[in-house]
């Protein structure tokens, strides 16, 4: 179908959606769009002969620029680029429908438009602009449900946005409480996106890429114990060309309420194919009503693929400790605080010219004041101490609703982020504004711009100016038969329904 | 239209409507003016013939009334009577109960025990009262509170009533019992309803399957004629006080699978969609499925749950990682990317306004999985090459990022191992390669901690080609 086609249809789909008879639908359309602007860097080089000692004691080139010599004869290092600017949009499209005269028939679709209407293509995701990013037919009938099409594995071994394929999906459950088994076979998604990893816009530099999608099947077992759900998911990916691995991997997450008021969660994925433990979580929280505390231990290391030989390089993972209190010692007044110390395992590497610390921790403090719902004031500060990077800084906003359907907001904040492997102490300030309206369940409409005043604390002439407007606009229309979501309404018979 | 017209054709549209509403108003029969008639009449069975006389007209015809009202003696009269069945639920047979009188013996004022007050004047009369029938028929109680056996004793059920109207229906009175605070509960209509008599006086299926959408499958519900007009008694589907608890959110998922649990009657499958939109929750699934014949279900409205408190999108991540499909049976990755995706207009998103000014230190160290959003290739890499900072061609090309060590080269090797996916957001593996390989590179081992070479092999051996050739090393 020609665009003229997909619009006039869509169109179509809005004008005339009056839910015939036994149907239920929910659509949502978003729209937003943002200028954005920012220079880059642009590589440039210098015989060796053409440096000099800088302050620091490292190479400079004669017009300021410090440079990074490897002894091959020229030594190398960043001018400002031109400014560069974007103009992206977006429109995604979200349909639930069911009730389509097949009892336990479901219909979902979520795809979404971008593109850069500058015509610069700069802005990540760009290409190609219409993706599908869920699209199945789900079946149920008693305790089976089943699903087709493109289908979004959300599970331990991969958050939102991986673990996609393009396959179907089975899962039987004993009884409520009881066990539930599954599987689901099919072609696999790249990591992070919804393209296959043989797509030309997940491989920008032009690296080695699968000629193949990988196929895809996982297992599922699960069992439910009304307060306490326990889970393992086997998934293997296989790369139809080779007949060799992609990926192995299995995991197991448990979460239950052990005691009124606390919860317990923790999960852990191994990774089969290289025979080691991936990342792990486990927090106990505490929900009471003046007083919420979370205390929790992570482990996190990097997946890679088997088709890429980054994995042999072999990331070392961090493990850490976090914890957050947060009081409301009187109505309307909320006072939290958080932390995390980690540590990288040993990497077992010498490095004599370059040595890194490997722990580090992270903290904040916030405390919001909102004597009613009218207004609310809140500030956060916050920061963090770590191997090649750290931060440090604060922020704060005022949020007004003159009433349900109005909201302004004013913030500001600031922001001191050194990296250590660099000539690099950037300090940023901001201050900006937000406006939302909402008509009802149905419009959204949202509008912000934001000043940046950036400095680069460098000792070099890089050090050049970053400071810029950013400025966002966003739209939201849901639309919906009655039978969805909105406030108790009262009974009627399917037959009645208009 | 010209101005003339409409004003035209707003005067005839009113001329229509105003005679409609008259002929409206004629169809329906003036009330009988009894009292006037009073000293023309000695007898009620005179015009009432139908009374005591089996297949006789209940009702005078407009014909007996022009013997007087002929435009001469008295003025004509449109006094029509009632065409068709009684609007009323009532099973009262007037023949039949004169002929019981008759056989009693009890024949005098029959028709005015029950259509006048005893001290009133002849023919000023009024309709059957309750109390009456009840009284006749020996029921001590009022007529709301009676026996649940007894209302057969008078009434039709509503189905057969075909008469009656909505807003008659709409009108009906409820019974004491109805208003009690149990009524709506476990053990309270419900209950009753199973062995009850009575309710088909007043409802019929239609109302039941308003809420329970388990009607279908319930007897009670079942054994009720169908009848739309049902509808039209003032009918709220109201959650149980449970529902109301401040932890209904927590604990209603281990309530929904226990055995004998109810959600069923009020809840189809869809009413759970409301929140659990993504992965439905193994409980739902034993839900009836909204279809034909089946209500819609009780709508619910969204509420998070009580861990949800302010501020717990700043800490919802360990659950989320632990356990994602815990999040997956309520948010959908829409419901996500209402926070992970960059948005300057809301503060407390998941990343917060100018994040890229300091994503890096965050990257850097991951402290969140960036990767289970954003693919490495597609948002790093093309964005660090639109800003010119990627690497794409071997150790020696494009470079000057690292420029504040000037042995970074030499020394990355630690940097390298604790932060692999960050050096992955600019370098390609063959730049690595250059110096970490045996057949096309320097040689440089880059196998650390915990790799398991023979596993490896197992697995993928293209891995091991790409740096080893064929020659791969056996240990």
């Amino acid at each position: 179908m020609n665009p003229h086609g997909v619009r006039a249809l869509a169109l179509l789909l809005v004008v005339a959606a009056e839910p015939a008879a036994a149907q239920s639908w929910r659509l949502r359309f978003d729209v937003a769009a943002q200028r954005v602007s920012f220079r880059g860097v642009t590589a440039d080089s210098v015989p060796e002969s053409g440096v000099v000692a800088g302050p620091t004691g490292g190479p400079v080139t004669s017009d300021g620029f410090a440079a990074y010599c490897y002894g091959d004869g020229f030594c190398r290092f960043y001018r400002p680029g031109s400014i560069r600017s974007g103009l992206p949009a977006s429109g995604s499209t979200d349909l639930t429908l069911w009730g389509l005269g097949i009892t336990g028939l479901r219909i979902r679709v979520n795809a979404r438009l971008l593109r850069d209407l500058s015509g610069n293509r700069l802005w990540p995701g760009t290409t190609p602009a219409l993706r599908l990013v869920e699209g199945f037919a789900e079946y149920t009938r008693d305790r089976f449900t089943g699903r087709m099409g493109r289908l979004l594995e959300l599970g331990r071994l991969g958050n939102a946005g991986t673990g996609g394929l393009d396959g179907v999906r089975a899962t039987w459950q004993s009884a409520p409480r009881g066990v539930l088994l599954g599987g689901y076979l099919g072609w696999g998604l790249a990591r992070g996106t919804t393209l296959p990893v043989t797509s030309p816009a997940v491989n920008p530099l032009a690296e080695y890429q699968p000629e193949q999608r990988q196929f895809v099947a996982g297992a599922l077992a699960g069992l439910h114990l009304g307060e306490v759900d326990a889970e393992l998911e086997y998934r293997r990916e296989v790369d139809p060309f080779t007949d060799y691995f992609v990926s192995e991997r299995a995991a197991i997450s448990l979460q239950g309420g052990v005691l009124p008021r606390v919860r317990v969660v923790a999960g852990a994925d191994y990774n089969i194919a290289e025979g080691r433990w991936g990342s792990a979580e486990g927090s106990v929280a505490y929900t009471g009503n003046l007083l919420w505390a979370t205390l929790g231990a992570r482990r996190y290391r990097p997946f890679f693929d088997l088709w890429t030989v980054w994995g042999v390089f072999n990331p070392v993972p961090y493990a850490g400790v976090n914890g957050s209190l947060t009081v409301g010692p009187v109505k309307g007044v909320r006072v939290g605080a958080r932390g995390e110390w980690f540590r990288y395992d040993p990497a077992e590497v010498i490095t004599p010219n370059v040595t890194l610390e490997d722990s580090g921790w992270r903290w904040g403090v916030d405390a919001t004041y909102a004597p009613g719902t009218q207004w609310q004031a809140e500030t956060r500060v916050h920061g963090e101490a770590r191997p090649g990077a750290s931060s440090s800084g604060f922020d704060g906003a005022f949020t007004w609703r003159p009433n349900d359907a109005l909201t302004l907001s004013a913030r500001g904040g600031s922001l001191e982020r050194p990296l250590e492997l660099r000539f690099q102490d950037a300090g940023v300030i901001w201050a900006g504004g937000s406006a939302t309206w909402r008509s009802g369940e149905r419009w959204s409409l949202g509008m912000s711009v934001d000043r940046y005043w950036e400095s680069r604390d460098r000792p070099d002439a890089a050090s050049f100016d970053w400071n810029q407007w950013r400025v966002s606009a966003r739209v939201s229309l849901t639309l919906r038969s009655d039978a969805d979501r909105w406030a108790l309404p009262p009974g009627r018979p399917r037959e009645a329904t208009p | 239209m010209t101005r003339r017209t409409g004003r035209v054709v707003a005067v005839l549209s009113a001329s229509v409507a105003l005679a409609a509403a008259a002929a409206m108003r004629q169809d329906r029969p003036a009330p009988f003016d009894h009292p006037s008639h009073a000293k023309l009449f000695v007898t009620c069975t005179s015009c009432h013939v139908g009374t005591e006389e089996a297949g006789a007209a209940l009702l005078p015809t407009p014909e007996s009334c022009a013997a007087c009202h002929d435009g001469t003696v008295h003025r004509r009269t449109d006094w029509r009577p009632r065409v068709g069945p009684r609007p009323s639920n009532l099973r009262f047979d007037h023949v039949g109960h004169a002929t019981v009188r008759r056989e009693r013996g009890d024949t005098a004022q029959s028709c005015a025990d029950c259509h006048a007050e005893r001290t009133n004047p002849w023919m000023t009369i009024r309709g059957p009262s309750a109390p009456q029938c009840l009284s006749c028929h020996r029921v001590e109680a009022e007529h709301l509170t009676v026996p649940d056996t007894t209302c057969a004793t008078c009434h039709l059920p509503l189905a057969r009533a075909d008469a009656l109207t909505r807003d008659r229906i709409a009108r009906f009175p409820a019974p004491p019992t109805h208003r009690a605070p149990v009524f709506m509960r476990t053990g309270g209509h419900g209950v009753q309803a199973k062995s009850a008599q009575s309710c088909s006086t007043c409802h019929a299926r239609d109302f039941c399957a308003a809420c329970h959408v388990n009607a279908p499958e319930t007897p009670a519900i079942q054994a009720l004629a169908p009848d739309p007009r049902s509808l039209a008694i003032p009918h709220q589907l109201k959650a149980p006080v449970g529902h109301a608890d401040r932890t209904f959110e927590r604990a209603h998922g281990a309530a929904a699978g226990k055995a004998g649990a109810a959600c069923g009657t009020c809840h189809t499958k869809e009413s759970c969609f409301a929140c659990h939109s993504g992965e439905a929750p193994r409980p739902v699934l034993g839900l009836h499925q909204a279809g034909p014949g089946r209500g819609a279900g009780a709508a619910t409205t969204r509420r998070p749950p009580t861990n949800h408190v302010a501020g717990w999108e700043g800490r919802h991540g360990p659950v989320a990682s632990a356990a994602m499909r815990t999040c997956t049976s309520c948010h959908i990755r829409d419901s996500c990317l209402e926070c992970h995706r960059p948005d300057a207009s809301r503060r407390d998103g998941y990343h917060p306004s100018g994040y890229l000014t300091r994503h890096p230190a965050d990257a850097y160290n991951r402290t969140g999985s960036c990767s289970d959003c954003h693919n490495q290739g597609e948002f790093c890499q093309s964005c660090h090459k639109q800003s010119g900072l990627s690497s794409r061609r071997t150790l020696l090309g494009p470079g000057g990022y690292h420029d504040g060590n000037r042995q970074f080269g030499l020394g990355h090797g630690q940097a390298a191992r604790q932060a692999l996916e960050s050096c992955a957001s600019c370098h390609v593996e063959r730049e690595c390669l250059t110096c970490h390989s045996v057949v096309r590179g320097r040689g440089f081992s880059p196998h650390g901690p915990g790799f398991d070479p023979a596993r490896l092999l197992r697995k993928n051996p293209q891995l091991c080609i790409a740096c080893h050739g064929t020659a791969i090393p056996q240990r």
